[in-house]
């Protein structure tokens, strides 16, 4: 499997047992219900170069339907989300990851966001996070 | 007639197709002359630079003038850094593929004043740092080809940094004997 599948696998599995809303792995996957979180491989470099060991970047967005047909208290349910998942990509919290097989993440280099944009009534907030990995059960 | 642009044979990079290197580090235990192997695995090497250095000395005559110079104590240096790996029947034994391993082989206790030798793959391809006893490899099946080095570890520097992966930093050192007899040309 790739570094892009087994990462999404990973991080999925992962956010799902932080939240009670659907997660889904890939930018590609059609959004089914909201709110939901997707995982999303955003590229990466071999660190050090020939070993093998990836430099990842990876995009957890929380998607939310906020509009006036929205259910009553979404933007409250979307806050919610939005603490939890900001909290499970910080260290250490985001290390429990490396309980899942093959994927070993070593650790957060960089952390940014959590930027927000509206598509329609749909609110989307997305965190990136950066750091080296490896494919192996570590 | 055009000319066509073509690339050129270059050394590149700490190993061709690679950049692990095989490093042993062995030490005399006692009086009795028993060695040790306190590391034995492999490095990814970030650098491998080694310089050449002497001592000097000048004479000169009544009127100042330099009439003769004597270069001594020829001696090369060698400097690495790169990320220690555990490796599969090394010391540490990194048969396992893991984090508790992979922290052993980084905390081992390597000391100036080891014997350090280096493999630089099959080949042999850089001579003044493969290792000139070979035998000491025994790590897996690799087979190294007998090279120049002859270094005795002077200085050890470990690195954890936040944000970056662990690094090793060996200085070691090589007197160089010379050519003292013209009629062999053999190192002597």
């Amino acid at each position: 499997m790739s570094y892009r599948s087994q990462t999404e696998a990973a991080l999925k599995t992962y956010i799902e047992g932080k939240v009670g809303v659907p997660v889904y792995a890939g930018t590609s996957d059609q959004i089914k219900e909201m709110p939901c979180v997707v995982v999303a491989y955003a590229g990466g470099t071999e660190t050090p170069p020939r070993t093998g060991n990836m430099e990842v970047t990876i995009e957890v967005s929380i998607h939310s339907e906020v509009g006036e047909d929205a259910q009553p208290g979404a933007m409250a349910t979307h806050n919610e989300l939005v603490d939890k998942v900001e909290q499970s990509l910080f260290e250490p919290d985001i290390l429990g990851v490396n309980s899942a097989t093959d994927f070993h993440l070593f650790g957060v280099n960089d952390y940014s966001g959590i930027e927000r944009d509206t598509e329609g009534t749909i609110l989307r907030e997305t965190i990136t996070i950066a750091g080296p990995c490896a494919l192996g059960n570590f | 007639m055009a000319i066509n642009t073509k690339g050129k044979p270059v050394t590149y990079g700490t190993k061709t197709g690679g950049g692990i290197i095989s490093l042993v580090a062995r030490r005399k235990l006692d009086a009795g002359g028993t060695m040790t192997t306190p590391f034995e695995g492999s490095m990814y090497a970030s650098e491998i630079r080694i310089s050449y250095d002497s001592d000097q000395n000048t004479a000169v005559n009544g009127e100042g003038e330099t009439i003769s110079y004597c270069v001594y104590n020829k001696r090369r240096t060698l400097s690495l850094t790169g990320i220690m790996v555990n490796t599969a029947a090394g010391t540490p034994d990194g048969t396992t593929d893991n984090i508790t391993n992979a922290d052993a082989t980084f905390a081992a206790r390597i000391m100036p004043g080891d014997d350090l030798y280096i493999g630089m793959g099959a080949n042999a391809e850089w001579p003044e740092v493969q290792a000139d006893d070979t035998s000491n490899f025994t790590v897996g099946a690799n087979t190294y080809p007998t090279g120049e080095g002859n270094y005795v570890i002077t200085s050890v520097e470990k690195t954890r940094s936040n944000g970056a992966f662990a690094e090793w930093s060996i200085t070691a050192i090589e007197h160089i004997t010379a050519d003292v007899s013209a009629s062999d040309g053999v190192n002597d």
